[in-house]
C-alpha cells in the first residue's frame, strides 16, 4: 500500500490552476519532500489530501482510502502540520498537547512529546498566546506526533525555527521514519532537508517537474562537485579513468578533481594513495541543492519528457536537454 | 474512540470561558438585569410590585441584550477559528464538519446558558426580598424562556458563522438580522400586509398577519413572557406603523388573542414561541452547516 498517491489531481481558481494534474506517489516508510518556491500549489495540494478543499479534478488516495470519502479515517491515522495555522492564545501548551492526545487516541504522556520536541516543561505550563513563533512551532509539531501516526504531512514545518529547531525537526522526522512511518513535507527551502528526504519532488507552478532522490537530482542538472588537493608535484597518475570522474587538472601545486558522483571523489583520493602520492591538503565543494532547485524552478532549464522506462527506474520524469 | 461534536464543545467552552470579552459582556448584562430589576421596582411604587411585575418589565430590555450576547458569542465561532487558521489544527483531527458545528453551537449555547442563569440568580436573591415575594414557578419559566432566547440567537449565530468565509460578512450578517428583527420587522409585516391588504392593519387584521409579526424570536420571547406573567410585555421598539390609536388602546386590547377574530389559530397561542425558537435554531444552523460542509477552508 502507498502513502499518498494521487491521479491527475487539479485544483482551479477560475482559469487559474493552482494544481495542475498532479501525479504523484509516496511509498509507505518513505520521507518524501515536496519542494517547490513559494505559490508553486503544494499547501494547495496538501490541502487536498486533508480535505480541507476540494479538487476540481482528479483524485487522490492516503494511506489507501479516499481523501474526500474518507478523509475522517484518514485523519485518525495521520499526523498534520498545517500551513498557517493558529494555537489557542487562552490555552497551555500542556493542554494543547493533552487535546491531541486524546483526539488522537494517542496513549504516550505530554512529557515525551514535550521532550522530543525541546520545549520546556516551565514553557508547556504557559499560555499559547505568549509563545514566539518558533515555540509555536514546535508546540504543533508535538500535536502532529501525538498518537504514533503511521503518516506525518507536514506543511512548511521549517517555518518559524531557529537552526536548532531546524535540526530537530530533522531529527524528528528521521525518527519517525525509522519508527516505520511515511513523512511527506513540503518545504521552499531544499538546503533544510536535503538530508532527511528519501526522495524530493519539484512543484512548479502546479505541476510536477521531477521526482527523484537527491543524488539523483544532482546528477540529472549535470550538477558536479569538485575535490581540491594538495599536492607536492604533478601526478603521473591519471585519474580521469575512475568513474564517476570527468576531469582532472593539476596547477600551481593543486590538483582539481571534478566528479559526477561524490563517491567518485574518494576513489580519487584512494589512487594517488596506492600510487605512493602524498596528499597535503583536501578541500571540497559540491554543488548544493539549492543550484538543482533554481535550475529546475526558474525556468532556466528546458525539460524534456521521457517515456517507459526513465519514470519506471525511477529517474526522472524529466531531464536536461 | 473517535472523536464528536462532544470534543470540539468541550474545548470550545473551556476556551471560550477564558475570554475576557465574554465575561466582560456577562458581567454588563447581569449589572444591567440588576439596574432594571431596581429601576422597575422604584418606578413602579415600591409597596405593590410583585416579583411577577418586575419579570415582566425586565423582559423588554432582556429580549434586545440577551440576543446581544448571544449573536457576540457565537458570530465569530467557525469564521474566527476559519480566518486564524486554528480550526485547521481541529480538522488535522478525525472531526468531521458537522461535530464542528454541532460542537460549537453546543459549546456556546452551554457559555450563553450560564451566563442568563447566572443573571437570573442574581435577579432571584435581590428580587425576592426586595418585593417580599417568592414566584418561584414565574422565575423559573423566564429564566428558562430567556435562555431558550439565548439558545436560538446563539445558533443563529454559529450557523452565521458556519456559512461566511470573513469575519467582516459574518459581522455584518449578525448587525443585519437582528436590526431586522428589533427595529425593522414591523414594517416588513405592514408592509406586506399593506400590499396584500391594501390597508395598514388596524386593531383586528388578519390571522396570518400576525403569525408573520410574531416569526420573529424577539416577539416569541415577548409573547412567551407576556403569557407566563399574564401581563403585556412592550416592545423595545415600536414604530407605529400598524392603523392602531396606542393612546386609545390599553394594554389587553393589545393582545394577539384580542386582535383576531373568533378562535385563535394554534399558531398564535403562546406554547407556539417555542416552535419559533426551534425554527430560528435548526434553520440558521442547517444552512450554515450545508455551506460549511461545502466550502473550500483555504
Amino acid at each position: 500500500m502507498t502513502a499518498i498517491e494521487t491521479q491527475s489531481l487539479t485544483k482551479r481558481y477560475g482559469e487559474a490552476a493552482a494544481v495542475d494534474g498532479l501525479d504523484l506517489v509516496v511509498e509507505e516508510g518513505e520521507v518524501f519532500g515536496f519542494l517547490g518556491p513559494n505559490g508553486a500549489g503544494k499547501s494547495t495540494t496538501i490541502n487536498m489530501l486533508l480535505d480541507f478543499i476540494r479538487p476540481t479534478s482528479g483524485s487522490a488516495v492516503v494511506l489507501g482510502m479516499d481523501a474526500r470519502a474518507e478523509s475522517q479515517a484518514i485523519r485518525e491515522r495521520i499526523g498534520v502540520l498545517a500551513e498557517g495555522l493558529d494555537l489557542y492564545g487562552r490555552l497551555t501548551g500542556r493542554r494543547h498537547l493533552e487535546l491531541a492526545l486524546e483526539w488522537a487516541d494517542g496513549t504516550e504522556p505530554p512529557t515525551s512529546l514535550l521532550e522530543r520536541v525541546g520545549l520546556s516543561t516551565d514553557a508547556a505550563e504557559r499560555t499559547v498566546g505568549g509563545y514566539s513563533k518558533g515555540m509555536k512551532q514546535r508546540l504543533a509539531l508535538a500535536m502532529a506526533l501525538a498518537g504514533d501516526p503511521d503518516l506525518l504531512i507536514l506543511d512548511e514545518p521549517s517555518t518559524g525555527l531557529d537552526p536548532n529547531g531546524i535540526r530537530t525537526m530533522r531529527e524528528l522526522v528521521r525518527d519517525a521514519a525509522d519508527d516505520g512511518a511515511a513523512v511527506f513535507f513540503s518545504s521552499h527551502d531544499l538546503g533544510q532537508v536535503e538530508s532527511v528526504c528519501d526522495r524530493v519532488g519539484i512543484l512548479n507552478d502546479g505541476q510536477l517537474v521531477a521526482v527523484d532522490t537527491v543524488d539523483g537530482l544532482r546528477e540529472a542538472v549535470g550538477a558536479h562537485a569538485e575535490l581540491y588537493l594538495r599536492i607536492a608535484d604533478e601526478p603521473d597518475v591519471d585519474l580521469q579513468w575512475i568513474d564517476g570522474v570527468t576531469e582532472a587538472t593539476y596547477q600551481d601545486g593543486r590538483l582539481t578533481v571534478t566528479c559526477d558522483d561524490p563517491r567518485a571523489k574518494a576513489r580519487a583520493i584512494g589512487a594517488l594513495r596506492d600510487a605512493g602520492i602524498e596528499v597535503l591538503d583536501v578541500d571540497a565543494s559540491s554543488v548544493s541543492l539549492e543550484d538543482v532547485f533554481a535550475a529546475y524552478t526558474n525556468g532556466d532549464v528546458d525539460l524534456v519528457e521521457e517515456s517507459g522506462d526513465a519514470e519506471e527506474s525511477g529517474r526522472l520524469a524529466g531531464v536536461l536537454q | 474512540m473517535s472523536v464528536t461534536w462532544r470534543d470540539v464543545a468541550r474545548k470550545d467552552f473551556e476556551d471560550v470561558v477564558r475570554s475576557k470579552l465574554l465575561w466582560g459582556i456577562t458581567i454588563g448584562f447581569v449589572g444591567l438585569l440588576t439596574l432594571f430589576l431596581v429601576v422597575g421596582w422604584v418606578s413602579g411604587g415600591t409597596n405593590d410590585s410583585t416579583m411577577t411585575d418586575l419579570l415582566s418589565g425586565m423582559a423588554q430590555f432582556v429580549v434586545y441584550f440577551v440576543p446581544l450576547i448571544a449573536l457576540v458569542a457565537g458570530y465569530m465561532a467557525i469564521v474566527g477559528e476559519r480566518r486564524s487558521g486554528s480550526l485547521r489544527v481541529l480538522l488535522s483531527y478525525p472531526f468531521s464538519r458537522s461535530d464542528v458545528v454541532f460542537g460549537k453551537a453546543i459549546g456556546r449555547s452551554v457559555v450563553v446558558a450560564a451566563a442568563i442563569c447566572f443573571g437570573f440568580l442574581v435577579v432571584t436573591l435581590l428580587g425576592v426580598p426586595m418585593t417580599g415575594d417568592l414566584a418561584i414557578v414565574d422565575l423559573v419559566l423566564v429564566a428558562g424562556f430567556t435562555v431558550m432566547l439565548g439558545v436560538t440567537f446563539t445558533a443563529l449565530a454559529v450557523g452565521i458563522s458556519a456559512a461566511t468565509s470573513s469575519r467582516g460578512i459574518a459581522l455584518a450578517w449578525a448587525v443585519g438580522l437582528f436590526f431586522l428583527m428589533l427595529v425593522l420587522w414591523e414594517a416588513l409585516a405592514v408592509g406586506i400586509y399593506y400590499l396584500i391588504e391594501g390597508t395598514r392593519p388596524g386593531l383586528e387584521a388578519e390571522a396570518w398577519y400576525f403569525a408573520l409579526y410574531q416569526a420573529n424570536p424577539l416577539e416569541s420571547y415577548r409573547i412567551a413572557i407576556g403569557a407566563v406573567t399574564d401581563s403585556f410585555v412592550w416592545p423595545f421598539v415600536q414604530l407605529g406603523l400598524e392603523d392602531v390609536s396606542f393612546a386609545e388602546t390599553g394594554p389587553g386590547d393589545l393582545q394577539t388573542s384580542a386582535r383576531v377574530e373568533g378562535e385563535v389559530p394554534f399558531y398564535l397561542r403562546p406554547w407556539f414561541s417555542a416552535v419559533t425558537f426551534l425554527a430560528w435554531t435548526v434553520i440558521p444552523l442547517a444552512i450554515g452547516y450545508r455551506r460549511f460542509e461545502n466550502a473550500d477552508l483555504e
